[in-house]
């Protein structure tokens, strides 16, 4: 199991001879979870673990026959370790529980599926990505799912509002310099490997640095549980929203508390007022290989299946079956970041493909571009942890002279995915890596997201412009240092 | 093939060769390693989480005699019960008894990396062990900020880099053939292989997540760019640079499996040639592998595929922390918790039955500390020299005496003394 986390998140994994149930929060919190749980609390989600009986100080004798609840945003606010969250998860995010929910009769389920598992699924069967695409969403509304969506759509509200914080950042970092600090570089925030290892390891010189848009997946979750549930009659808590991604760590990400939100009572979506119920933007995160395996237990013979019609309400699709979607397997930050601030900043328009250029290897990539002979912009693409590292150590000793980086934890980006579907018998990694990024873009159609007229609309009935307030409340987060827990610290020693 | 004369069994004993007074000033620290480090360029005090690299002085910490430089590495005991860390490293580094080192020591005991600690013993009482240190760790005391470069400023040590990337305590570091890489390991399971860069600048290669538990040594081959690691995971892995990948990989693993160890390896070590290593472990035993028997798999950086060739078991009665191989006269030196220090040497006269090499014991001292002797390490040029570090506070330099035929290179130990404690 623990080979499917990114590097990033796995190396924050430390016990050698403590194992981690005995580190666990579960030891400790006990107490503070019965007390939730007679509020009434938290109950949603929990998953049982039954305590060891262990000879450890801070067991309480009494409490080690009990069974005691603990919910993954227990592990990851204790940090001490992300083994003891792999069980939690397993169970609170698996495809059991999707089918379980499917035969609920008080939720609906509706289902964002991320181009790059589509590109997966596309690979593994032979097809091409729209047609995996409709047999998919054919296959899951047979199960009972309500409407399935993609990402691209939440992709092009992320990268807007990331475009338009970097302009922002800019301008401070160049203007006054007591608010210099901090500003730049700016580094991409969409991949959640890389926001957990920043958080637990690097604090504050680094977060800071993090842009605070909301990756795809929660600006998925943002709209579906704040914008479009009351287009399909739904109110926030009466969906269960489930996304398909090629990433483990996404799961971690979903669990975060940044984004569970309360519902209004009256009908909006506000924080603030009476309190309603609380809701998670992203139930559940599948990854391809999970909906893989969820095929394969069922008997589907995927490729024959009849291909479905689209719901085009929040998909990059058009009624044609155009697809759309951006340069970029990791979401493509770095481009779409670049092309803008170019336009912005300097009035250029960059024609063409971005002349990336390879440093120390295929994963550290930089472009700049020149005006009157004079670099202006200088932006870079890290991938993979040890990349990480090198830039991690730049920044810190104020020795990077990149303004924005796109940041992944796993190497060639998230196509690379921990979640994705393995490559065939005989295949190599990187044959399948190949496969994937030329399935990536296939038949699809290469836009500027400002153009996408679903955003438009969006921006203009809903959200206000990009980088509103508005936006800045619903689709931007923040990020917190994560001290080591005194069980983190003894589990260290 | 007519038969050899058997040489008749070596029969060295060992002499304490000089028991340096200023080593045992203090009751705080346990002496954790000892680097021979005429030959490096630099040389490297893992601590915990950070690495701090400190360039060649004008004198290393203390010429023991012509020939011999040491360079030590302390933790604070499990016995110590001050919590003054404080004096504890001024008493190790300003044992050194000229009033220029005094600021010497400053910049010593401004480094965190002279303490380590050691809680990673699978013993009894470990816990309490553990948390007792962990109140000595806290000392805020001298603490260096992290980034802080240290330039080498007349006969001084100073940090000139600090590696920070490791999530947890950093076990062992080491250098290539080459001197341009430098890898560590740590008990965050991780390998990491830097590079050295102009102006004491150091790039991340690669972070190397083979191992399953903490990993406890890492060596480089003698010549090539081959990395071994062992680790608490009970095996042993090799790693080479993938050839059209630009990223290392795990080209072997030896585990119980392949007639491996079936406890934590604590050290491995090469031999002159580097066509064959010896590994110690908590299971008691020495293992000898042979990379030269199957030339025909390459394993990364043109070497072979390693084979188990010999296990030397049944001397040792606790756990073997460390294993030196003489790249002088081709002895293996190990130390242990049983206090002991041993000698073994290849049998010139494999049992025809296998075909194998063997090897006996060929000297011991019991006793050779008064408690767990946790590094032993041959000089690089003179045969005769072994340096051994223990928890009782000690360094030890010994010298093999013993007949001279037994030992081609070392000749006789005339003219030294034999000291005692």
């Amino acid at each position: 199991m623990a080979e499917k986390w990114s590097g990033a998140v796995r190396v924050a994994d430390l016990n050698d001879f403590i194992a981690p149930s005995q580190a666990c929060v579960v030891n400790l919190k006990g107490q503070k979870q019965s007390e939730e749980e007679q509020q009434g609390q938290a109950k949603d989600g929990l998953v049982q673990i039954q305590a060891r009986k262990i000879d450890f100080p801070q067991v309480r004798k009494a409490a080690t026959d009990e069974a005691i609840k603990v919910s993954l945003h227990d592990c990851l606010a204790c940090s001490g370790c992300i083994t003891s969250a792999e069980t939690v998860m397993l169970q609170q995010q698996s495809t059991d529980e999707f089918v379980q929910r499917l035969s609920s009769a008080t939720q609906a389920v509706v289902v964002s599926l991320s181009p790059q598992s589509r590109a997966s699924l596309a690979t593994h069967y032979g097809i091409t990505p729209l047609q995996a695409f409709r047999k998919l969403t054919g296959f899951l509304k047979s199960l009972g799912v309500r409407a399935v969506f993609d990402t691209s759509c939440s992709r092009d509200l992320s990268l807007l509002e990331s475009c338009q914080e970097f302009v922002d950042r800019y301008r401070k970092a160049a203007g006054n310099s007591a608010t210099k600090q901090g500003e730049l570089p700016m580094l991409a925030s969409a991949c959640p490997g890389w926001v957990c290892y920043a958080e637990k390891t690097h604090g504050q010189h680094i977060l800071p640095h993090i842009s605070s848009t909301k990756s795809p997946q929660q600006v998925m979750g943002t709209l579906v549980k704040r914008h479009a549930c009351y287009r399909l009659g739904l109110r926030p808590e009466d969906i269960y929203h489930v996304t398909i991604m090629p990433c483990y760590d996404k799961k971690l990400e979903a669990a975060r508390d940044d984004f569970i939100f309360a519902v209004d009572p009256g009908g909006g979506t506000g924080d603030s007022g009476q309190a309603g119920p609380r809701v998670t933007e992203v139930d559940s995160v599948l990854t391809s290989g999970e909906i893989l395996d969820l095929l394969e237990s069922r008997g589907v013979d995927f490729a024959a299946l009849e291909e479905a019609p689209l719901d085009l309400m929040l998909s990059s699709v058009d009624e044609a079956g155009h697809v759309y979607g951006v340069r970029g397997g990791a979401g493509g930050y770095l481009e779409t970041n670049f092309r803008h601030a170019a336009r912005v900043l300097f009035g250029q328009t960059v024609e063409g493909p971005l002349q990336m250029k390879t440093l120390r290897n295929a994963d550290f990539k930089e472009v700049s571009l020149e005006v009157d002979g004079k670099r202006v912009l200088h932006f870079a693409a890290a991938y993979g942890f040890r990349n990480i590292q090198n830039l991690v150590r730049k920044i810190k000793q104020g020795k990077c002279e990149y303004q924005f980086v796109e940041i992944m934890a796993c190497p060639a980006g998230c196509l690379n995915g921990g979640g994705q579907i393995k490559p065939r018998k005989g295949q190599t990694a990187k044959d399948l890596i190949q496969h994937l990024e030329a399935a990536y873009l296939h038949e699809v159609t290469v836009r500027d997201p400002a153009d996408n007229p679903l955003v438009q609309e969006l921006y203009r009935t809903w959200l206000g412009g990009p980088y509103s307030e508005n936006a800045r409340s619903l689709l931007h987060t923040q990020y917190h240092e994560r001290e080591r827990t005194v069980t983190a610290s003894i589990s260290n020693w | 093939m007519p038969k050899k004369l058997t040489k008749p069994r070596p029969r060295a004993r060992f002499y304490p060769y000089l028991i340096p007074a200023f080593y045992k000033i203090s009751s705080y620290l346990t002496v954790l390693e000892v680097i021979h480090s005429e030959k490096e360029p630099a040389y490297v005090s893992p601590r915990c989480k950070k690495l701090n690299l400190y360039s060649e002085g004008a004198t290393t910490l203390k010429k023991l005699h012509s020939g011999v430089t040491l360079t030590l590495r302390t933790r604070a005991s499990d016995g110590g019960s001050s919590p003054g860390l404080k004096p504890a490293r001024g008493a190790v580094l300003g044992g050194a008894q000229r009033p220029g080192m005094e600021r010497g020591m400053g910049t010593f005991g401004g480094c965190p990396g002279l303490l380590q600690r050691r809680q990673d013993r699978e013993s009894v009482g470990q816990r309490s062990r553990a948390r007792h240190q962990m109140g000595l760790q806290g000392h805020p005391g001298g603490v260096a900020p992290p980034d802080s470069i240290w330039e080498q400023t007349g006969g001084e040590f100073e940090c000139v880099a600090s590696l920070e990337g490791h999530e947890n305590e950093v076990k062992s570091v080491a250098w290539n053939a080459g001197g341009n890489l430098l890898a560590t390991c740590s008990r965050d399971k991780s390998v990491w292989i830097w590079e050295a860069q102009p102006g004491n600048e150091y790039e991340c290669v690669s972070v190397l997540q083979g191992h399953s538990q903490d990993v406890k040594m890492v060596r480089w081959h003698p010549t090539r760019d081959l990395l071994v690691s062992a680790s608490y995971d009970d095996t042993i892995k090799v790693w080479a640079e993938d050839g059209d990948e630009d990223d290392w990989r795990c080209v072997q693993t030896l585990s119980s499996a392949a007639q491996g160890h079936t406890s934590t390896v604590w050290g491995v070590a090469f031999d002159s040639t580097g066509d064959r290593m010896v590994s110690c472990s908590d299971d008691l035993t020495l293992k000898v592998w042979d990379t030269h028997t199957d030339p025909t798999t390459s394993m990364g950086a043109g070497a072979g595929a390693w084979k188990h060739v010999s296990t030397i078991s049944g001397y040792h009665e606790r756990t073997i922390f460390s294993v030196d191989w003489s790249r002088m006269n081709g002895l293996i030196a190990s130390a242990s918790g049983d206090d002991a220090i041993r000698i073994f040497a290849d049998d010139e006269e494999p049992p025809s039955t296998t075909g194998q090499p063997t090897f006996s014991q060929v000297a011991k001292k019991e006793k050779a500390h008064s408690t767990d002797v946790n590094c032993v390490r041959w000089h690089p040029t003179d045969p005769r020299l072994l340096a051994s570090a223990s928890d009782d506070m000690c360094v030890k330099i010994w010298e093999l005496r013993g007949r001279s035929e037994s030992f081609p290179n070392g000749g006789s130990a005339n003219g030294s003394k034999d000291v005692h404690l």
